[in-house]
Parts: structure tokens; sequence; C-alpha cells
């Protein structure tokens, strides 16, 4: 017999009182004693798992009930809830869609402007771009222009929206 | 119950569970008038008040069908159901400023009966007797720590098992037996002059 078993042995006694509904007749002492070997034994935790309250007197009295009608108009409220909750959740679903669509947008819009920002550095001539893209509608640039060396950063407005900075370089260099 | 039988009452919960999920109407009616009175009587003992304990018993049913997709099949939903009122409760008890004082001992006859300080308690049906017991019963049950009110309620009137209170509170099974036997001492204390057997048991365990 291990170490264990022999602990199991030792409160024995005081599970099956309580096993048997009889832990009320324990003293505080012994029902700690008998808790702190529960909270380390899976194999007695186990056999108290299925313990409930029937029969077992409470000492406090019955509770009056709410009437069928007060319960109706409860019901009623968490239908309700459930309604609107359904109809929200739906219109989140149609947020999430369309900040995909613009996050998905802004990434295609980013790569083609930096294609151009390439192409307009290779051919010096060309430093005009027209550029529409609208993807399900949810992003729409009508133009850009990139001069010559011109640089630019895409970000996303606290509205979803996107804002280009074109940093004006030649600007700065004027007194 | 035997395992068979209690794993039939769980398929046929499952079963209702889901289709609650996929947003059947009925399935969430029949759900919530099989177990309003369970997460009722849990609340009215953790709140003390039936306009609280109502407002935790719509609350807990709004929050468990908005989050059915969440709700881990073959788990049980009774036991959810509740551990999501208690929590509500305890968040009811936390914000709530105005507590009611209330009588611990019998009210002395020679006391002029409106010195109840909660009107409110029971039907207006219950007899002034039955609202005196009921207001001390909520007094006595405010007394205890308030991890000691959750176990007792959830064990006392929510008809959970050592196990399914363990799993709701989330403390091993020892410390759940441990409160429920103080919570229940404190009260048979409190409250066994309100059943004369009960009061003459405590005194044989007090000790000296």
């Amino acid at each position: 017999m291990n170490a264990q078993d022999e602990r199991c042995r030792d409160v024995a006694p005081l599970l099956a009182r309580a096993l048997s509904g009889g832990l009320d007749q324990l003293d505080g002492v012994a029902v700690d004693r008998l808790a702190a070997h529960l909270d380390g034994c899976e194999r007695c935790a186990a056999a108290m798992s299925g313990c409930a309250a029937d029969g077992v007197p409470t000492a406090v009295p019955p509770i009056a009930m709410p009437a069928d009608a007060t319960w109706e108009r409860v019901w009623r409220r968490i239908a309700q809830a459930s309604e609107t909750a359904t109809v929200t959740a739906s219109g989140a679903d149609i947020v999430r869609f369309r900040r995909f669509a613009s996050t998905a947008g802004l990434a295609l819009a980013a790569a083609l402007m930096m294609l151009i920002a390439i192409v307009g550095r290779l051919d010096p001539g060309r430093d005009t771009a027209e550029l529409r893209l609208a993807p399900g509608g949810a992003v729409q640039i009508d133009g850009i222009e990139v001069a010559d060396g011109t640089s630019f950063v895409l970000t996303i407005g606290s509205d979803d929206a996107p804002v280009i900075w074109v940093i004006d370089e030649r600007s700065e260099d004027k007194p | 119950m035997n395992k068979a039988a209690t794993t039939d009452v769980q398929t046929a919960e499952q079963r209702l569970v889901d289709r609650a999920a996929r947003g059947d109407r009925d399935a969430q009616r029949q759900l919530f008038e099989e177990l309003r009175d369970a997460v009722y009587r849990v609340a009215y003992r953790l709140t003390g008040r039936s306009e609280d304990a109502l407002d935790v018993v719509q609350d807990a049913f709004i929050r468990a069908f908005g989050q059915l997709s969440r709700f881990e099949r073959g788990a049980s939903f009774r036991t959810w159901l509740l551990r999501i009122a208690t929590n509500r409760a305890l968040d009811l008890l936390r914000s709530r400023r105005v507590r009611y004082a209330v009588p611990l001992h019998p009210v002395d006859d020679s006391e002029p009966r409106d010195t109840i300080a909660d009107p409110r308690i029971g039907g207006p049906d219950e007899s002034l007797d039955a609202a005196e017991s009921a207001a001390r019963a909520r007094a006595a049950l405010e007394v205890l720590p308030i991890e000691q009110r959750c176990v007792f309620a959830m064990f006392a009137e929510g008809g959970m098992t050592y196990g399914e209170i363990a799993e709701a509170v989330g403390v091993p099974i020892g410390t759940v037996m441990s409160r429920i036997f103080h919570a229940r001492r404190k009260l048979r204390e409190l409250l066994g002059d309100l059943w004369p057997e009960q009061a003459d048991e405590v005194t044989r365990e007090r000790p000296g």
C-alpha cells in the first residue's frame, strides 16, 4: 500500500459518512480534513463528485416563484433581445466584409502605386498616371500624379478611408 | 438516476442546444422553460431580490443564446447557464450601491410590523410571517462570504452536484464540500428557530 492509499484509508470513514448524507454529523475540523484530502486526491474526489442536495435540509424557506405572466414577459424580452442580436451580428458581418474589401483594395492600390512610382522613375518623361480601383466599390482612387522622385505614403484614416500623403520634397528646399 | 438515463437526458439536452444554436426559437423557449426555475432560485439566493433575480435570468439566457456557437459540445448546458447566471448575479451585487437592512433575528412582536425595511420581499399574497422569514433568510445569506453563498445557492437551489459546482466555480470538489458545509452550519445557527428540530441538531454539534 502506498502513501496515497494510506491517506485514502485514513479519511475513508469520513468519506463514507459524507457519501451517505451524514456530512452534518461531522465537526468542522473533520470536514476540513476530508476537504483537504479531496482537493488532492482525484479518486476520492470522483466518488464525491455526484453528490447533490436531494433531500438535504437547507434551513432556508422555499422561494416564491414568479407567476406565469411574469415568465411570459421575461421570455418576450429574451426573444426580442436574441432577435436584435441576430440583426446586429448580420450588420457586423457586413462591416467586417467592408473592412476586408477595403484592406484588400488598399493593398492592391499600394502595389499598383509602387509599380507606377517605379515606372515613373524609369521613364522620366512620364509623370502622370490615372488610376481607378474600385473592388466592390470599397476603394476608389480617381487619380494620382507622380513626378520625378516624388514620394508618397498611404495610410488608413480613422473612418477606414485611405489617405495618400504626397511628400513635396521640392517645396522644402524653397526659402 | 442511473448512468444510461443520465446519458439520455444529456443527449436530449444536446439535441435541444444544437437546435437552439441554429436559431430555432421553439428549442430556445423549451430550454428557457426547463431551466428558468433553477436559474431564478440560484439568482434569488445570491441577490435576495425578486426583481434582480428576474434580471439575472433574462440576462443569463440572452448571453447564453448569444454565445451558443461557443458552447463546448458535450458539456452540460445547465451547468454553463448557471455559471453565467452566477457571474451575472455577482456583477449585480458588486454594482449594487444600496443594500436593504433587514433583521437577522426574529422581529419582536411588540415591534411595529412596518419596521421591516424591504416590504417588497414576497408577493402581495404572502403572509407577513412568511415575508419576515424570507427577509431573515436573505439577511442570513448576506452574512455568508460570497464564495460560500455561491456554492450554497448552486447546491441548494440549482440542484447541482459537487462535481458540477466545482466545474462551474473553478475550485476543487473538497473546497466545494467544505464551503457548503460551513454555509449550511452558519445558516442553521442563524435560522434554526424556523425549524426547531434542526436547531437542536446544531446545539448538539457545538463544541463545549
